[in-house]
């Protein structure tokens, strides 16, 4: 008995010298996080190192692009050069990553440009993660024409974007728009193209009839636009390298609208007005094939592929109020989409495929708002006198529209917002009926 | 002459014995009850004393008396003196309760109850609490104003979600932090409605049960374990391993590290609080702002190893498994967790020293699921 009770106080002492070991055995100390913060993430992006004699101005130009584009964003912070404790000298030199991790740059951005013969330059860059001390992904090269460095700097600026977020980028992407000049009775409109941050602004059309609606192809090398040249809407396809241009529907006594192409750039879908209906068809550009795809007495109009070419969202009055459709690409029986308060009109399906982009009019206001395909989730991210005609980015984050204000002296701008409704701001003055290309190649 | 029956002639005698009874008891009844009108009378006690004790009582033979004065003089000086009444004698307070002179008879106490606010603290370092306000005596009493319930009026809610009538104005580039505001739905899709009347009759039957269940039958009780008389002998030799290896165990290296260092070890258990607040350090630089869509899908298990001095080991931290997400949304993932994890590690978090065994290895879960916004 005493034996036992001997035993027993040496196990009790043992235990409690040993709680370390105990907790030891039960492993790390686990914990979860549920809740971050949502802030632009700061970068700082250096004048790139000019390399060879002539290449100043472009390092300068370079970094001030490659900022602008990420800043643009809403999701990258600028670090101002004047807080800079390094001074980046050379390429190739090391980072000295103490010196941005105390002005909080959570990503750097160093480059360099050289000229290329008589006509281009060679632009490489380097991303890094600061706080990691790590360079992310490797570094790039870029050579081109001398005129199209901006184009090189949307690519370093598309690069970094997609390193950070995941994304697919856009800034190396162009916007076909209605240009318009004059007051609003008399009001001059022309084609034109531009970068997607305005930049770089080219007339394809002149002002002699009224153009609306212009619209990409998925290459990028055509337009589809209508026309009022002959005294009624016509379809025309317009080949942006040479500028010329054919009605690829021009039959009398009707009138096209609305073009729009397939995914695969081989087939249009648009409005035909014959008499007092107006339907959808699609046309076969190679074949010249023509298919009823509805055939309601109301008005079906603004037709718009899904991605995969499988369906059609389009507006249509046949409940009695404007709203929203889905059919098969085929044609047949259609699905209402929209079912909120108000009209709901020109239709676009994103480029992921997930959301469907739209104009919404309810009590007097016009709006741009997002659903799912389904016509659920609806958001409206835009309120003002008139907010109409969305069109995606190449990445479906960013809707681009028309804003126009009210009044006899009231103007069109092209305006920009992110599929959260945030980070709107202006893109282009005197601009209306945009279209987004695909992503440069 | 009429003749009564048995019955009724014993009728009329317990009748008239009752009447006499109670013709009885309303002449002399009184003298058997106690009156109410009787005033009450108290009974003291009372002691008898000497003359001598009685003289000694007298305040006028001090010589004989001093304990009653004595137990009622230390009544007043044990009354805390305040520090109120100690540090500004000179102050004329001709209101101030709290000098033990001015009061040396007990206040009356009022009828109502006391009511003691214990929210207050007491405080004997503010006097101005004890102190009553100088008056003006030539000031004419003003009535306070009503006391308002809020400062402004309160402005009448929205019947209805309006949109805002005024046109957005346009973001300008701004180093604030962007601050997500969730957009407000208006209607979404109704489901779509069958496109067939479908009854109930013909409707499958595969949600509802045919069958109620037999409901399981009690289970047995398990049969009693049988306890074996533990015999002295054998169980010595496994306490003693178990005590040789814990005190093994104890003489490790880890063990030895921590008594290396005084003041760092396992200490008692981290505490939930502890726990929270290594929690909410990390939070505040877990930026997803930058993050996809498809990374915000993502969640990441990241170790990390800390140093005792509470900063992580930024080599050592690993993503240790994820859920959902491709490749590349895994990675960036990952990255900002990573980046959250070091830059609010800079200097080192705030975890007890002196339990550094139980932090030395972090377990970090970066669960997006309630910032997805996108």
């Amino acid at each position: 008995m005493m034996k036992q009770l001997m035993i027993s106080a040496l196990v009790s002492a043992v235990a409690l010298v040993t709680p370390a070991i105990a907790q030891e055995r039960e492993g790390p100390l686990k914990i979860e996080i549920t809740e971050g913060v949502i802030e632009p993430l700061p970068f700082a992006v250096p004048t790139f190192v000019a390399e060879t004699a002539g290449a100043d101005q472009y390092a300068k130009d370079l970094a001030a692009v490659v900022a602008a584009d990420l800043q643009g964003t809403g999701l990258f912070r600028e670090i101002p050069s004047e807080a800079y404790i390094s001074q980046i000298t050379s390429f190739d030199s090391p980072v000295q990553y103490s010196d941005w991790k105390a002005i909080n740059a959570q990503a750097l951005i160093t480059g360099a440009v050289q000229t290329v013969g008589d006509d281009q330059i060679a632009v490489k860059f380097r991303l890094f993660d600061v706080f990691a001390d790590d360079q992310l992904g490797e570094g790039l090269q870029f050579v081109g024409d001398r005129a199209g460095w901006r184009r090189m700097a949307h690519k370093v600026a598309d690069a970094v974007y997609s390193r950070i977020t995941g994304e697919s980028a856009y800034f190396d992407s162009r916007v076909v728009f209605v240009a318009e000049t004059g007051p609003k009775n008399d009001r001059k409109k022309r084609l034109a193209v531009m970068d997607y941050d305005g930049a770089n602004q080219q007339f394809l059309t002149d002002a002699s009839s009224i153009v609306l609606a212009p619209r990409f192809s998925p290459t990028g090398d055509r337009i589809l636009y209508t026309s009022y040249e002959t005294g009624f809407p016509r379809v025309f396809l317009l080949d942006v390298a040479t500028v010329g241009r054919r009605a690829i529907e021009d039959q009398p006594g009707t009138m096209s609208f609305a073009p729009r192409f397939s995914p695969d750039g081989t087939t249009v879908v648009f409005s035909l007005t014959t008499g007092s209906n107006t339907d959808i068809y699609t046309l076969n550009l190679a074949t010249g094939q023509r298919i009823q795809l509805t055939t309601q007495p109301s008005i079906e109009t603004a037709p718009s592929f899904s991605p995969d070419g499988s369906q059609i969202v389009f507006e249509s009055d046949r409940s009695g109020t404007q709203q929203l459709y889905v059919m098969p690409a085929g044609g047949g029986e259609a699905t209402r989409i929209s079912f909120g308060q108000g009209r709901y009109g020109t239709p676009v399906w994103s480029p992921r495929g997930d959301l469907i982009a739209f104009t919404k009019q309810n009590r007097g206001r016009f709006h741009i708002g997002v659903m799912r395909t389904d016509g659920s989730e609806e958001r409206l991210l835009t309120a003002s006198f008139l907010d109409e005609g969305p069109t995606w980015a190449p990445n479906g984050r960013v809707i681009m529209f028309t804003r126009e204000t009210s009044g006899s002296g009231g103007t069109s701008t092209l305006y920009s917002v992110d599929i959260t409704g945030r980070n709107l701001k202006a893109v282009l003055s005197g601009g209306s009926d945009p279209a987004w290309s695909p992503l440069l190649q | 002459m009429s003749v009564i029956p048995q019955d009724m002639r014993l009728g009329a005698w317990v009748s008239g014995l009752g009447h006499g009874g109670l013709f009885l008891w309303l002449i002399i009844g009184g003298f058997f009850v106690a009156r109410e009108d009787i005033a009450d009378f108290t009974i003291t006690d009372v002691s008898i004393i000497s003359a001598e004790e009685f003289a000694a009582m007298q305040p006028s033979s001090p010589e004989t008396g001093s304990a009653p004065a004595a137990l009622a003089q230390p009544e007043i000086e044990e009354t805390p003196p305040t520090p109120v009444v100690q540090d500004e004698p000179e102050v004329p307070q001709p209101a101030a309760p709290t000098e033990p002179e001015a009061t040396p008879l007990p206040v009356p106490e009022p009828e109502t109850p006391v009511i003691v606010d214990e929210s207050v603290p007491i405080s004997p370092e503010e006097p101005e609490v004890a102190t009553a306000p100088e008056l003006d005596p030539d000031a004419v009493p003003v009535p306070e104003e009503a006391e308002r319930v809020a400062p402004e009026a309160v402005e009448t809610p929205d019947p209805d979600v309006v949109i805002d009538e005024t046109d957005q104005a346009q973001t300008a580039p701004s180093e604030e932090p962007v601050t997500v505001v969730e957009e407000a739905q208006e209607e979404t899709a109704r489901p779509p409605s069958a496109e067939e009347i479908v009854t109930e009759a013909e409707e499958p039957t595969a949600a509802a049960p045919t069958q109620s269940v037999r409901p399981a039958t009690r289970p047995r009780r398990p049969p009693p374990t049988v306890v074996a008389e533990p015999e002295e002998q054998p169980t010595v030799p496994g306490l003693q391993e178990a005590i040789s290896g814990a005190v093994a165990e104890a003489n490790s290296e880890n063990a030895v590290e921590d008594n290396a260092n005084p003041g760092v070890g396992s200490g008692p258990p981290i505490t939930q609080g502890e726990k929270e607040g290594f929690i909410l350090a990390i939070r505040q630089c877990w930026n997803v702002g930058a993050l996809s869509s498809d990374s915000l899908r993502v969640t990441v298990v990241v170790g990390v190893a800390m140093l005792p001095d509470g900063k992580p080991d930024n080599g050592s931290i690993q993503m240790l498994s994820s859920d959902g997400g491709s490749g590349a949304a895994v990675r960036q993932a990952f990255e900002a967790a990573r980046r959250a994890i070091i830059r609010c590690g800079v200097n080192g978090y705030d975890l007890p020293r002196e339990k550094y065994a139980q932090w030395k290895q972090v377990q970090i879960t970066f669960n997006p699921e309630r910032m997805r916004i996108k």
